[in-house]
C-alpha cells in the first residue's frame, strides 16, 4: 500500500473510536500499592508502574509502524487512582452523558472500580486532600469563579519535556548505569542518604519498568508475525520486533528506532501520570542525526521517514485527557496538548531549520486530527522564507495548525524563568503556548484568575454581584476618586489581593502536590538523577513556581478604558450613573450603555486603550512574577483555553458595555465586532501588551477577513502578517479566515453571526446587517478554500 | 496653518490598490457621477448622512437633538430627511440616535493627522512591500491636501499610489505626480458621448491629462484601470479602442480590469438614493477572463482586479 494508504486506515481508526474510560492500569496500581504499604512513596509509585508495564494489555493494531497505548485503549481516559480517583467516582453515573468531554463506561467497568479501586484510595487522592484543606476564603472564590484553581488537582500537572536527545543517546539501560554510579557517592551510615538511595532504586525500578514493556511489545509482534498469512505485514511486523530488539534498553540505531523509542517513553509518561501537555519537543532537531544517518546509509528514503512520523502523528492523536466535569468546561476536546515543535534557532543561536522540519509539518498537514499540537518556533532574522512559506500553507489547510509562535520572545520569556540565554536557545513550545526546555524545567501553571470580577470588585467596593458575598477588598466609594489615578490605583489593589490569595493557594496546593512524585518522568531530567530529587520535589535543573492564567483580558482593558474615558477624561458620564447602569445591567439605562459601548476599545490601535492595556498588564506580570513560592517565582500567562465561557457566567455587567452574565473574550483577542481597523490594528493594540514578561505564554486567536487572503497573494499576505507580528513582539498567533461556509451559515441563522465584520474594498459592515443580495455579493466574491479552523489551542 | 483635507474614510491592510499590505485613505468628493459608483458617500465634499432603515425606529431623537432643525419626517417617502444647507456638522444627530442607525460620512483632518494614522502601520508596509494609497471620490480634487500628505509619506519612505479618474486640471496633477509610486488611471470610456452619459461628463481631458502623464519624465508606474460594467462599457469596440489607445502610450503600462459590483447598494438604500443599476450582476470571471485575453492579443499586459 502507497504511504497515504496507510494513514487513512490508521486514521479512521482513531476518527471512528468512542471516547472510553480506561481503569486497567488503575486496578493494577491499586494491587501494587496494596502490597507495597511498607515503603517509602516514591518506591512505591515506581514499582506499581513497573506492574503497570508487565501486565497491562500491549496490542499491536492492524497496520501500524509505530506502536504502543498508555492503556488497554487507543482513545481511552486513563484514570490515574492515585491522584484523582475520587473524580471519576462523583461522576460514575453521568460521565458518560455530560456535555463537556463525556466518556464511555461500562457497567462492568463501574463494579470493578467501586469494588475494588474506590475502597482503597478513599480519601488518599490528591483532589480530597485538596477539598478538605482548602481555606474558606479561597473556597468561596473558586466556588464563584474569581479564581479557578482545580485542575492540576483533578489530574497531574503535566506541562512538562523529557530530553529526549539524552534518552536516545543513553538507552534505559545506560540510564541504570548512570543513576547506579551516582549511587555509588552516597554512603547509608551518612545522616538523610538513605531517602536519596531508596529514590535512586525507585527511578531504576521505574526504568527497569520500560524496559519490560519494550520486549513484551517485541514479543506481541513476533508472535504475531508468526501468525500473519500476508507477507507484508509479516516483514512489517518483524520489523518492529527488530525495532524493540534494540530500543528502550539500548540506544537508538536508526530513525525508526529512534521514533518508536520517543512514542513508547511518551505513552509511558501517561502511564505514570494521567496528564495534558506532555511535550515532544524539537523533534525536528533529535531525530535529524537518526534520519540524515540512515539516508547516508541508504537505510530510509524520505518517504519512507515521512510515513513514519505521519504514523507517530496518529498515534498521538488517540490518548483523551480525563479530568472532571468542570475542568472539562474549562479545557474542552479532549485535548491532551502534545506540543511537536518544528524550526526555531540552534546551540549556536543559527538556524536549526532542516529537511525534517519540514516534514514535520508536512505529517500534520497528511493527517489533519487536532493532535498533535504542532507548533513553530519562527525566527525572523535566521529561519528562511521557505520554512514561513510552509507553515503560511499548513494554515491554509484549515486544520488549525501550526500554532506560531515567535522565536525571540520565547527565548525571553525562558530567560525569564532564570535560564541563561544560552540554554534558553534551545526552549520549547509546551502545550498550549507555555514555554518549556527539555529535560531542564519544572513548573505549570495552577491557577486562572477572572480579571472580570477585579473591576467589579473595585466598583462594587469588594462585592461580588452574582454571589451578593463580599469577596475582593472594599477599595472606597468609586464615587470619591478625584482622578484616573485614583481609579486605577484601587483596581491595582484588587491585583495584589487576588494575587495574594491564589499564593496562599498554592502554598497549600505545593505542599499536597509533593504526594504525587514521578520516578519516571524524572529520569528524563538529568539534574533529577544528579541530585536523586524527584521532579515534583524540584529536582530540576530550573525549578519554577506556579503559573497564573488571566482571563478577560479584553473584557479588563476595555472596562477600565472606559471608566477613563467616560468618567475622567470627558465627565461624559458620572461615576455615580456608571454604577447604576452596571447595577441594573443597563435595563432602563440604554443611553450609558450606548456611550459604554461606543468608548474606544483595545484592538483598534488606540492610545488610551492600549495604555491602559500596557499599564495595567504590565503590573498583572510583574506582581505576579515576584512572587515566592516553594519552588521558586511564579509564572504568568494569557492562555484562557475555554476558560473564559465559564468565568463570564460569573460577572456582572462592565463598563465596556458588556451585559451581565456573558462570556468573556478568549485570551489577548479584541472583543468580537469591536475591532473594526482589521489585522494590523489588532497586532499593534495586542503588542502593547508586554508578551516577554507573560512567561507561561500568550494567545492570540485571529480572524482574517477573506479578501486579505484572495488567491497567490493570501500565502504571501499571510507571510508578511506573520513576520510584522514578530517584528512588534508579539509571541503567538493562530488564524482562520472567514471563509464562504462561515458567511452562508451567517445568512441562514443571523443571531449567532452578529459580530461578523466584513471588510471590502472599504467598506466595513456587519455582515448580518447588510441586504441580501450584497449578502449573496460577498459570498460569491469569497474564496472556496477553508482556512485555518477554529480549533483554539490552549 | 496646516493643510486640511476631507476625508471619508480610511481602511488598513488593504490587499487592493497597490502592492502588498496597504493603508487606503479615501478622500471626500468627485466631479464624476458613474452610475455603477459603489461608494455614493464619496461623493460630495460635504458630511453626508445615512439611516440604516432595519436599525431606525423612527423615534426623532436625531430631529430634537439637531439645533438647526434640519431634520425633518418626510411623509412621502416615509424616512427622516437632511437639509444639508442647514447643517453645521455638529453630529449632534448620529450621538443622539440610541440605535446608531444614523450615521455620518465624512470628517476634516490635517495632514499631520493623516500622516500619523498612515505611519501607525509602517512595519507592516516594510515586510509586505506596501505603503499608502490615496482614493476617493476623486483625490486629486483635494490637490494640495493631497501632494503634502504623499510628500511627507514618500520622504520618509512609504510608498505611495493614488487612484484617479483624471478628471481634473492639469495642474493637480502635476502637484502630486513627484510623489507619487504608482499611479492607477481610471478610463471608463473612450467614446466622448458615452462616457458623458455614463459618468456625467466628458473624457477629453481625462485622455489628454493620460497622455502629458505618459510623456512626462515622471518615474512612476501607470496602470490604466477599467471598470467592467456589463451592457455600459463592455462592448467590443470600447474594448479595442482601449487596446489600441494603450497601445500607443510610450511607456510600459498594465492595464486593470475590475469587475463591477453591488457592494454600494445598502448605501444608496441608506442615503435614500435611487440605484439605477438595480438588477445588473457582476461579470462572471470567464467573461472577465475573455476581456483581458482578447488586450493580451493586443501585445498588453493584463491583469484582472478584485
Amino acid at each position: 500500500m502507497s504511504y497515504m494508504d496507510r494513514i487513512e486506515k490508521l486514521r479512521e481508526r482513531v476518527v471512528n473510536a468512542t471516547p472510553t474510560m480506561d481503569i486497567e492500569n488503575a486496578l493494577i496500581l491499586t494491587e501494587s500499592f496494596r502490597k507495597t504499604e511498607a515503603l517509602p512513596r516514591e518506591n512505591r509509585k515506581a514499582q506499581a508502574f513497573k506492574d503497570v508495564c508487565s501486565k497491562k494489555t500491549v496490542t499491536i493494531w492492524d497496520h501500524e509502524l509505530i506502536v504502543g497505548c498508555s492503556g488497554k485503549l487507543p482513545r481511552g481516559g486513563v484514570l490515574c487512582a492515585d491522584v484523582c480517583w475520587s473524580v471519576l467516582d462523583k461522576e460514575l453515573d453521568t460521565i458518560s452523558t455530560r456535555p463537556y468531554d463525556p466518556f464511555y463506561i461500562s457497567e462492568e467497568d463501574k463494579k470493578l472500580f467501586r469494588q475494588t479501586i474506590k475502597p482503597y484510595w478513599l480519601g488518599r487522592s490528591n483532589f480530597e486532600k485538596w477539598e478538605a484543606q482548602a481555606p474558606q476564603d479561597i473556597v468561596d472564590l473558586k466556588e464563584n469563579a474569581v479564581i479557578y484553581i482545580d485542575r492540576k488537582a483533578v489530574r497531574g500537572p503535566g506541562e512538562l519535556t523529557p530530553d529526549y536527545r539524552e534518552l536516545l543517546a543513553e538507552g534505559m539501560e545506560g540510564i541504570i548505569d548512570y543513576i547506579n554510579t551516582r549511587k555509588a557517592e552516597y554512603d547509608l551510615s551518612k545522616p538523610n542518604h538513605y531517602p536519596r538511595i531508596a529514590y535512586l532504586d525507585a527511578m531504576i525500578t521505574a526504568a527497569e519498568g520500560m524496559i519490560i514493556l519494550g520486549r513484551r511489545y517485541r514479543d506481541e509482534a513476533l508472535r504475531l508475525a508468526g501468525e500473519e498469512s500476508d507477507p507484508v505485514r509479516r516483514a512489517e511486523l518483524e520489523e518492529i520486533a527488530a525495532v524493540f530488539e534494540t530500543i528502550p534498553a539500548k540506544p537508538a540505531t536508526t530513525f525508526h528506532e529512534a521514533l518508536q523509542f520517543v512514542y513508547l517513553y511518551h505513552s509511558c509518561i501517561f502511564m505514570e501520570q494521567n496528564a495534558a501537555s506532555y511535550n515532544l519537543g524539537r523533534i525536528d532537531q533529535y531525530l535529524y542525526p537518526f534520519y540524515e544517518a540512515d539516508l547516508e546509509a541508504g537505510r530510509i528514503t524520505p518517504e519512507k521517514a515521512q510515513e513514519l512520523l505521519d504514523c507517530t502523528w496518529i498515534k498521538l492523536a488517540e490518548p483523551c485527557l480525563f479530568q472532571d466535569g468542570t475542568t472539562a468546561e474549562y479545557a474542552n476536546g479532549y485535548t491532551m496538548f502534545q506540543n511537536v515543535c518544528a524550526g526555531g534557532i540552534d546551540k549556536n543561536g543559527q538556524d536549526a531549520v532542516n529537511d525534517l522540519s519540514y516534514m514535520v509539518i508536512q505529517a500534520s498537514m497528511d493527517t489533519m486530527l487536532y493532535q498533535p499540537s504542532l507548533s513553530v518556533r519562527y525566527n525572523l532574522s535566521k529561519n528562511p522564507d521557505s520554512f514561513l512559506k510552509k507553515c503560511a500553507e499548513c494554515i491554509n489547510t484549515g486544520n488549525g495548525f501550526p500554532a506560531f509562535h515567535n522565536d525571540e520572545v520565547g527565548i525571553r520569556m525562558v530567560q525569564n524563568k532564570g535560564v541563561p540565554l544560552h540554554e534558553a536557545y534551545d526552549w520549547n513550545p509546551c502545550g498550549c503556548v507555555e514555554t518549556n526546555l527539555a529535560g531542564k524545567i519544572r513548573g505549570y501553571v495552577s491557577a486562572d484568575v477572572n480579571l472580570g470580577s477585579i473591576v467589579e470588585f473595585v466598583l462594587f467596593r469588594g462585592i461580588h454581584r452574582k454571589s451578593g458575598k463580599m469577596l475582593g477588598l472594599d477599595t472606597g466609594d468609586p464615587a470619591a476618586f478625584k482622578t484616573y489615578d485614583e481609579f486605577a490605583a484601587a483596581v491595582k489593589q484588587q491585583i495584589d489581593y487576588i494575587i495574594n490569595k491564589v499564593v496562599e493557594a498554592n502554598n497549600i496546593l505545593d505542599e499536597i502536590w509533593d504526594d504525587r512524585p514521578v520516578p519516571f518522568i524524572s529520569l528524563s531530567f538529568r539534574n533529577c538523577i544528579d541530585t536523586a530529587t524527584d521532579y515534583t520535589h524540584g529536582g530540576t535543573k530550573y525549578p519554577c513556581g506556579n503559573g497564573i492564567i488571566y482571563d478577560g483580558v479584553a473584557d479588563f482593558i476595555n472596562a477600565i478604558s472606559a471608566v477613563k474615558e467616560l468618567v475622567f477624561d470627558t465627565g461624559d458620564i458620572s461615576m455615580d450613573r456608571l454604577i447604576q447602569a452596571l447595577a441594573a445591567d443597563f435595563v432602563s439605562y440604554e443611553d450609558v450603555q450606548k456611550r459604554c459601548l461606543e468608548a474606544e476599545k483595545y484592538g483598534n490601535d488606540l492610545d488610551r486603550p492600549d495604555g491602559v492595556a500596557a499599564d495595567m498588564m504590565t503590573y498583572l506580570a510583574v506582581r505576579t512574577n515576584t512572587q515566592d513560592s516553594k519552588y521558586g517565582k511564579l509564572m504568568s500567562g494569557i492562555l484562557p483555553v475555554t476558560a473564559h465561557v465559564p468565568l463570564g457566567k460569573t460577572v456582572g455587567a462592565l463598563p465596556s458595555g458588556r451585559n451581565a452574565w456573558t462570556t468573556l473574550t478568549d485570551g489577548l483577542s479584541p472583543t468580537g465586532g469591536t475591532d473594526l481597523n482589521g489585522a494590523s490594528s489588532v497586532l499593534k493594540s495586542v503588542a502593547k501588551i508586554p508578551h516577554d514578561l507573560y512567561a507561561s505564554g500568550t494567545l492570540l486567536n485571529m480572524k482574517l477577513s477573506p479578501e486579505l487572503m484572495k488567491e497567490q497573494r493570501g500565502i504571501v499576505n499571510l507571510m508578511s502578517l506573520l513576520k510584522t507580528a514578530c517584528s512588534l513582539g508579539v509571541f503567538h498567533a493562530q488564524f482562520n479566515v472567514v471563509d464562504k461556509d462561515i458567511l452562508m451559515r451567517a445568512q441562514k441563522e443571523p443571531e449567532k453571526y452578529k459580530d461578523l465584520l466584513i471588510r471590502v474594498a472599504g467598506y466595513t459592515a456587519y455582515f448580518v446587517e447588510l441586504c441580501p443580495e450584497v449578502q449573496d455579493e460577498i459570498i460569491h466574491r469569497t474564496i472556496q478554500d477553508t482556512f485555518a479552523g477554529q480549533r483554539c489551542c490552549g | 496653518m496646516s493643510t486640511k483635507g476631507r476625508i471619508l474614510r480610511i481602511e488598513k491592510i488593504s490587499t487592493f490598490d497597490g502592492d502588498g499590505l496597504r493603508t487606503v485613505v479615501f478622500l471626500k468628493g468627485c466631479p464624476l457621477k458613474c452610475r455603477w459608483c459603489s461608494t455614493p458617500e464619496s461623493k460630495k465634499s460635504r458630511t453626508t448622512f445615512g439611516v440604516s432603515r432595519r436599525k431606525c425606529t423612527g423615534c426623532f431623537d436625531c430631529v430634537e437633538a439637531c439645533p438647526e432643525g434640519a431634520i425633518s419626517w418626510d411623509m412621502k417617502s416615509e424616512r427622516f430627511a437632511t437639509n444639508l444647507n442647514r447643517c453645521t456638522d455638529c453630529r449632534g444627530c448620529t450621538e443622539a440616535c440610541p440605535t446608531g442607525a444614523r450615521q455620518a460620512w465624512g470628517y476634516t483632518a490635517s495632514v499631520e493627522e493623516i500622516y500619523r494614522e498612515i505611519e501607525k502601520d509602517s512595519l507592516f508596509y516594510f515586510h509586505s512591500g506596501g505603503g499608502v494609497t490615496l482614493s476617493g471620490g476623486e483625490a486629486l480634487v483635494q490637490a494640495e491636501f493631497a501632494a503634502k500628505l504623499l510628500e511627507r509619506c514618500i520622504t520618509h519612505g512609504i510608498n505611495t499610489a493614488i487612484e484617479t479618474s483624471g478628471k481634473v486640471p492639469w495642474e493637480n496633477l502635476e502637484m502630486v505626480l513627484p510623489y507619487t509610486d504608482t499611479l492607477f488611471f481610471d478610463l471608463k470610456h473612450m467614446n466622448e458621448d458615452t462616457h458623458r452619459e455614463l459618468t456625467g461628463a466628458g473624457n477629453k481631458r481625462i485622455i489628454k491629462n493620460l497622455k502629458r502623464i505618459d510623456a512626462s519624465d515622471h518615474p512612476l508606474s501607470l496602470i490604466i484601470r477599467m471598470p467592467v460594467i456589463p451592457g455600459l462599457n463592455d462592448q467590443k469596440e470600447n474594448i479595442n479602442a482601449l487596446g489600441s489607445f494603450s497601445r500607443k502610450l510610450k511607456r510600459p503600462v498594465e492595464i486593470q480590469l475590475l469587475p463591477y459590483h453591488r457592494l454600494g447598494i445598502e448605501t444608496y438604500r441608506r442615503m435614500s438614493l435611487a440605484y439605477t443599476l438595480e438588477g445588473l450582476e457582476s461579470p462572471p470571471p470567464e467573461e472577465m477572463e475573455r476581456h483581458a485575453a482578447k488586450l493580451r492579443l493586443m501585445g498588453l499586459n493584463v491583469s484582472i482586479g478584485g
